[in-house]
């Protein structure tokens, strides 16, 4: 098991490592970032003195090694564009923008999880019609339309929430609906089917025989063997939710780490959107890992296999 | 029997598979000798009954005599031609399969006329006319309407749709057909019938049968001889009525011994075989049925014996019938 | 010798709804389990007789099928009539099941030591010692070697036939009085199944339950029962002791069904067979259900159901035929 997760480990620094020399690469192919950090009429030795202070003159390779040699001593850099250095910027960002990922997370497992169990044991019912025709919808409306609706309705006609900012714990509230229903929606969606698979089992009837009340065979007997193929939608629903975080926070003038990697890609911030890259990436990743780790919780045939 | 009429004959065969372990598969860390130094030969227009239980290799063997893999080692050879994933095309055409499922050995896609007549569009260049002159014919054979030729596997009863099985697998008129468990997954009614209809069928095209079952009645009802697999080697060889009337193996006599008898006063003294099958992989040295065997002794944890003809046309792998033969 | 009846059923129809079609599927089934005896039913697939075993511990698929009627009594409480929480008293506790496939009958997700106390969990009151005891003296009894190592075992870690004992073990732990075995053996290897046999023969005489011994195997009901039902078409069509029905099968069904084994002991050029399949019922019928396959079929079978004919001795099968040899009788 402990082989296992160094293996694992280990894989996953691969993996972060190929990812930022990726971005590394491709920011570096979208053009010089002193377009946007001088004004228009700026000379051209002017430019030329900022592309040698940012060190943007030297050969790719000399920038990649000075990059990564910096990884390691923890010196991510400044700035071009708000000339601060780049950790204190997310250090500012981050609350917020892990505030909303995190709640919308626990959101979506609070309620997608139970909707789908209910929705299962209930097939054909007019509440599972209801609650799957309402996360057929979830799921379909891109999540900034529905933000854009709910700007139109709590803030513009009814004056109810503020349209952006995070001053307030009002403030939180649409670009939580936003950012939580399409992963509601999914993950409700996918732990009825697998729920519904896990309901034909056989091993289900032997709990009936045995006696066992209808909960017991629903949320002990099932439960745990239909929460196995969820646990992995999860694990990816995170990826998604950050990339959600960028859409919701430009809407709702949100400002997080989403809006900050938005207006770096636009300025062509390369250590911002490096060291953005690097955090969403080491999430995405580490969480995969809990769930790779967390089916062998859940299932003792694949720790037999570790 | 006569060696001219030969027609598959496997030498000291062997299928080992690595076991791999971790979520990649990274680690090997034994073998499964699925099927370990098997040499047998099966007779032109001849039934040999192949019996073992789950894990014996009797699905690997099978496997290998179609040639949809290739051995770890030894020769297997049809006609004198060595059987392999290269073998050619002919041979494709002249042994077929007949499966256990028929339930899902029939594509449900399909039309009846084209699952019959798929294999004339692999092994011919026959006209949608000639085909159907050699597709009709059959299904009269196997007691299908013609009327069946438009519909679909589902609107057939499991008989029903062994019948079809039979007739595509007749369609390329084969001289060798393995028959899987072909009987297993139907009612005991049906059952009979498509036991008939199989030796019917032999009769007419004199077919040569590799039936595999794990039902001894059934092996006895078809089979001219009998072969018995335990844990990827062959333990016991003989003509049927040799085999029944005087079986030797000790696992051949547990086979036996463990079926029940429709006769509910005789009264059964038996003495069932302990334990499980042991785990296929890395198995002791020796005779694979030591860890069951009632008679176990010393020899038998050493060295697994050869199998020996021990009177004409039955052959035993057991120390208890040495080269003196029986005693 | 009296025996005590321990479950009764009296003209049980279970029927399976769909949306042009009514099965049905049992279809006014009556029958007694003596304490101490193994009742067979034998029939082939789509006969009724695992429908027959659910509808006794209410383990159907609600959404298509229902107890059109009839009675399931365990000793005078209609298991019908009780209210869920009443029967899951007795569902584990006094009437308890074995199935047929036991690495799916298993939950993959608890060790089989949590799956056995489980049951005795539900229905006793003991500490976890005693609880822990119990289970390794069920292993014990059930023939699983090491049983203090076995109890941390998955599911998936055991051969079939261990499987099958476990499942054995969690039947009889509350010691019931009824045990329902759908065919136990059906998945299992043939040397296997012979073992597992021999624990359930070893089983009913030290504890003296009833049992109903589902199967399709006619061996398998020779060396287990002491009376057996055959069924077809959701009905029962000859019944009694075992040796009478296999000394004398009377209903045509019955003894196509003898004929067209083929025999271990002996070779038979060509196999008895039924002609046909077995029909698929889509509505109730009230003509005999054979009678499409019985060679000796005529005008009443196709018109009339048959009661059953009294043959000898309480054997007794359901066929036109013995009306004039045999007397009536007045059940079912």
């Amino acid at each position: 098991m402990s082989a296992f997760i160094v293996k694992r480990l280990a894989k996953a620094l691969f993996t972060i490592w190929f990812v930022l020399t990726l971005v590394f690469l491709l920011t570096r192919l979208t053009g010089d970032p002193t377009t946007w950090l001088l004004p228009d009429d700026a000379s051209a030795t002017v430019r030329a003195e900022l592309r040698v202070s940012l060190g943007l003159d030297r050969p790719i390779v000399e920038q990649y090694t000075d990059y990564v040699s910096a990884l390691f001593t923890g010196d991510m850099g400044k700035s071009y564009h708000y000339l601060r250095p780049v950790g204190e910027l997310f250090a500012e960002r981050a609350g917020p923008t892990l505030t909303l990922a995190a709640i919308s997370f626990a959101l979506a497992i609070l309620f997608g999880v139970p909707i789908g169990i209910i929705a299962a044991v209930n097939r054909n019912s007019l509440l599972d019609r209801f609650t799957m025709g309402i996360s057929i919808a979830g799921y379909t409306i891109p999540s900034f339309v529905f933000g854009i609706l709910m700007i139109f309705l709590f803030s513009l006609q009814l004056r109810l929430l503020p349209s952006g900012g995070m001053s307030t714990p009002l403030h939180y509230i649409m670009p939580l609906l936003t950012l939580t229903v399409d992963s509601v929606a999914n993950i409700a969606r996918l732990t009825r089917s697998s729920m519904l698979d896990v309901l034909r089992q056989e091993y289900l009837d032997s709990a009936r025989a045995k006696g066992a009340g209808e909960r017991v065979v629903i949320y002990k007997h099932a439960l745990r063997n239909a929460l196995i193929p969820v646990v992995t939608v999860i694990g990816l629903h995170l990826g998604t939710m950050i990339g959600g975080t960028v859409v919701v926070e430009t809407v709702f003038a949100f400002p997080g780490i989403g809006s900050l990697l938005v207006t770096a890609a636009q300025y062509r911030d390369f250590p911002v959107i490096q060291y953005g890259v690097m955090i969403v990436a080491t999430t995405v990743i580490l969480v995969n890992l809990l769930v790779d780790l967390s089916y062998g919780l859940l299932d003792p045939r694949i720790r037999d296999n570790f | 029997m006569d060696n001219n009429n030969v027609i598959v004959e496997v030498n000291n065969a062997k299928k080992y598979f690595p076991v791999n372990k971790g979520m990649l598969g990274q680690r090997t860390v034994g073998t499964v000798k699925a099927v370990d130094n098997v040499s047998f030969k099966i007779y032109k227009g001849e039934t040999l009954g192949l019996i073992g239980e789950s894990g014996c290799g009797k699905s690997t063997l099978s496997r290998l005599l179609m040639g949809l893999m290739d051995v770890t080692d030894g020769q297997i050879l049809f006609k004198g031609q060595r059987v392999g994933t290269k073998a050619s095309k002919d041979f494709r055409r002249q042994t077929q399969m007949i499966f256990q499922d028929p339930y899902s050995s029939l594509d449900p896609r399909m039309s009846i006329r084209r699952i019959i007549e798929e294999p004339l569009r692999i092994h011919s260049k026959l006209n949608a006319k000639q085909k159907l002159e050699i597709v009709l014919p059959l299904l009269e054979k196997v007691s299908i309407p013609e009327s069946a030729l438009s519909k679909h596997p589902h609107e057939f009863s499991g008989g029903q749709r062994q019948r079809i099985g039979i007739a595509r697998a007749l369609v390329t008129e084969p001289e060798f057909i393995i028959c899987d468990e072909p009987v297993s997954a139907l009612d005991m009614s049906v059952q009979a019938q498509i036991l008939n209809l199989f030796k019917k069928m032999q009769h007419e095209f004199n077919l040569t049968y590799l039936f595999i079952s794990h039902d001894m009645s059934v092996v006895r009802h078809v089979s001219d001889r009998v072969m018995v697999m335990y844990l990827g080697k062959v333990v016991e060889l003989a003509s049927k009525n040799k085999f029944f009337n005087r079986t030797l193996h000790p696992y051949s006599i547990a086979l036996m011994d463990a079926i029940p008898v429709s006769e509910p006063n005789a009264v059964k003294v038996r003495t069932p075989l302990e334990g499980d099958l042991p785990s296929p992989i890395n198995p002791p040295a020796g005779c694979p049925f030591q860890t069951r065997c009632p008679h176990v002794s010393q020899a038998c944890r050493v060295r697994m014996p050869p199998l020996r003809e021990v009177e004409p046309d039955h052959f035993v792998a057991c120390h208890l019938f040495g080269e003196e033969g029986i005693q | 010798m009296t025996m005590e009846n321990v479950l009764t059923v009296n003209n049980l129809k279970t029927y399976y709804f769909s949306k042009n079609n009514v099965t049905p599927a049992v279809d006014g089934v009556s029958f007694r389990l003596l304490r101490g005896e193994v009742l067979g039913i034998v029939g082939e697939s789509g006969c009724g007789k695992s429908t027959v075993a659910r509808s006794i511990l209410d383990l159907l698929d609600r959404s298509y099928a229902k107890i059109q009627g009839g009675e399931i009594l365990f000793h005078e409480h209609d298991l019908l009539k009780l209210k869920k929480k009443d029967l899951n008293r007795i569902r584990g506790k006094k009437i308890s099941m074995i199935f047929q496939n036991p690495q799916s009958s298993l939950n993959p997700v608890f060790t089989v030591g949590n799956q056995i106390a489980e049951i005795l969990n539900i229905h006793e009151r003991m500490t976890k010692q005693e609880t822990k005891a119990r289970v390794i003296e069920l292993l014990r009894l059930v023939g699983i070697p090491a049983p203090e190592t076995r109890l941390t075992s998955y599911p998936h870690q055991l051969s079939g036939g261990m499987q099958q004992r476990i499942m054995i073990a969690i039947a009889l732990a509350c010691n019931p009085e009824v045990v329902i075995a759908d065919e136990p053996t059906t998945a299992l290897d043939v040397t296997i199944q012979s073992q597992i046999l021999a624990l359930m023969n070893q089983i009913k005489t030290k504890l003296r339950m009833g049992m109903l011994l589902i199967t399709h195997n006619m061996g398998v009901v020779a060396e287990m029962c002491d009376r057996v039902m055959v069924m077809y078409g959701g009905v029962v069509v000859e019944q009694g002791e075992t040796a009478s029905i296999f000394a004398s099968p009377s209903h045509p069904y019955t003894k196509g069904l003898l004929a067209s084994i083929p025999s271990i002991k002996e070779d038979k050029e060509e196999l008895y067979s039924i002609p046909g399949a077995v029909p698929k019922l889509t509505v109730p019928v009230n003509h005999c259900r054979f009678a499409d396959r019985c060679p000796h079929a005529f005008g009443k079978c196709h018109e009339s159901e048959p009661p059953f004919f009294e043959v000898e001795n309480g054997h007794q099968a359901k066929c036109w035929l013995l009306e004039d040899t045999a007397g009536r009788t007045h059940n079912g």
